[in-house]
């Protein structure tokens, strides 16, 4: 009996969040709309994702592609087609780890960032003090962020896209000697604009999943420091598990 | 005018208010008196909006703001000017972006403009020349005084002072209790007022009142609550650890 009350417990505290995190995010996009349109902070924030995530997503991309060239190269190479390894890298590259990692790097760097920014508003009154003043902390707080990392994943993604790729370029045609021309033109010719198409996609949704959960988990954090340090936790790990959650689903829709 | 009328508040599994009326009038100073943890800070944040009662109501100047469905709290919470225990100053902001965060959002004031304001804030609250500094470079009496300069940035009729002195040193605190009497002087504020410092109470207020058990038990003028004779807030006024109240 035990066992079959702490599983309904759970699905229902799993229901429960599901639906408050719908109804926050679509606060939050019915704000995207109404005036005044934050242009100013959605500059600030969108500056602050890129400039806090694109370096890391590079060096994390550049040198998956070098590892994942190394590996596919000395699998490859025992049943002699190493010719396969720029297509290999190509679609590996796009379809899965560029816009995976690119998320993943965005949800432990600006996830945790958010949840802890508003996770600390929430606890010393700030964003009661933002209600006081007549201000939406929704309208005035999430809702920028939510359309920053969008938009901002979106490009993430495609820049990790092309350094992926360019990181086992280098190392194929460098320490394996593969043809440069012919590692570019394998790569052209695997590749179809949809490939492109929906990895931009994929990142524009694990930046909407990272945002609106770190956003949530910050900004109802409660009591003091340890409840900031819980809510930031909760975020960058729910942010992870959803991100490969829906990973799975999208790789079902979009191929 | 501000109107309590039979306000209910659960949270959790504690009943924090459990029926509270009170009318404050226009342009007084009312204090809220209680031990800490009473729910002085759950009536305040009651008043503006940020939490909604289970039962009763609030009406501001006759208007209903929990049950009429016409009103937004948004055009409500501009009549006021909240100072917070914490002071609750935006710290991703310079002094003047705090002080001139209303004026900027509401009135869309230019800059030069909103900074010429802030300026005469800071001078109502005994401050200048730290326009531009951060927050945390303040001491704990400066921020509460910008917090209070913020509060009256947009001169609301009423002020609602959470635990103003709380933290601060007695001189400190006697700055603000002056801050608060001039301000709603020169100003014609309605104040009200949470704290447990009695000193404090008796040198602001108009009149007192007692939160006790999640009911006003006591509400008169100053005079009249010093010489109470009511056994439970005359321990908490004499700070005794016996007497009818139990922790």
């Amino acid at each position: 009996m035990f066992i079959f009350e702490w599983i309904g417990k759970k699905i229902l505290n799993f229901l429960n969040n599901f639906g408050l995190i719908t109804r926050f995010f679509l606060t939050a996009l019915k704000w995207l709309f109404r005036k005044p349109f934050r242009w100013k902070i959605l500059v600030e924030q969108m500056v602050k994702v890129g400039v806090e995530t694109l370096p890391v997503a590079l060096i994390t991309s550049g040198f998956t592609g070098m590892i994942f060239v190394v590996q596919l190269y000395l699998a490859l190479k025992s049943f002699g087609l190493e010719a396969a390894v720029p297509a290999g890298l190509a679609l590996a590259v796009i379809r899965e780890l560029a816009p995976v990692l690119a998320g993943l790097v965005m949800a432990g760097r600006v996830g945790a960032a958010m949840a802890a920014e508003l996770g600390s508003m929430r606890v010393t009154s700030q964003i009661d003090a933002l209600k006081t003043m007549a201000v939406d902390p929704i309208h005035y707080l999430v809702t920028p962020r939510i359309f920053a990392t969008v938009v901002m994943m979106t490009a993430i993604t495609t820049i990790t896209d092309f350094t992926g790729i360019f990181g086992g370029y280098v190392v194929g045609t460098v320490a394996f000697d593969l043809n440069p021309y012919q590692f570019y033109q394998d790569v052209i010719n695997i590749l179809e604009p949809w490939d492109i198409i929906s990895s931009m996609i994929k990142g524009a949704v694990f930046g909407f999943f990272i945002s609106t959960i770190s956003c949530y988990m910050g900004f109802n954090s409660k009591g003091g420091a340890e409840g900031v340090g819980e809510a930031t936790t909760n975020a960058v790990v729910t942010s992870m598990i959803v991100l490969l959650i829906v990973d799975y689903l999208l790789n079902l829709i979009l191929w | 005018m501000i109107e309590i009328i039979d306000l209910h508040k659960k949270l959790g599994e504690n009943d924090v208010l459990t029926g509270v009326n009170l009318s404050i009038k226009k342009g007084e100073t009312l204090t809220i008196m209680g031990q800490s943890g009473c729910g002085k800070s759950v009536l305040l944040k009651h008043l503006v909006g940020i939490l909604k009662p289970d039962k009763g109501t609030i009406k501001i100047d006759g208007i209903d703001i929990v049950n009429d469905k016409r009103i937004r709290l948004s055009d409500i919470r501009k009549k006021f000017g909240v100072l917070f225990q914490n002071s609750a100053l935006f710290d991703s902001m310079t002094v003047w972006e705090n002080i001139g965060f209303m004026l900027k959002e509401h009135k869309k004031l230019p800059d030069s403009k909103i900074k010429k304001i802030v300026t005469e804030k800071l001078a109502l609250v005994g401050l200048k020349d730290i326009e531009d500094k951060s927050p945390h470079e303040l001491s704990g009496g400066m921020q509460k005084r910008v917090a209070l300069a913020r509060a009256i940035s947009m001169e609301p009729e009423i002020v609602l002072y959470d635990e103003p002195t709380t933290g601060l040193d007695p001189i400190m605190a006697e700055i603000i209790n002056e801050l608060i009497i001039s301000l709603s002087k020169k100003l014609s504020i309605t104040s009200v007022v949470v704290t447990h410092d009695i000193r404090s109470a008796y040198e602001i207020s108009d009149r007192i009142a007692f939160l006790y058990g999640g009911k006003i038990t006591q509400l008169g003028l100053k005079e009249d609550i010093k010489h109470t004779t009511d056994p439970k807030l005359r321990q908490f006024l004499d700070g005794s650890a016996t007497g009818p109240i139990k922790l």
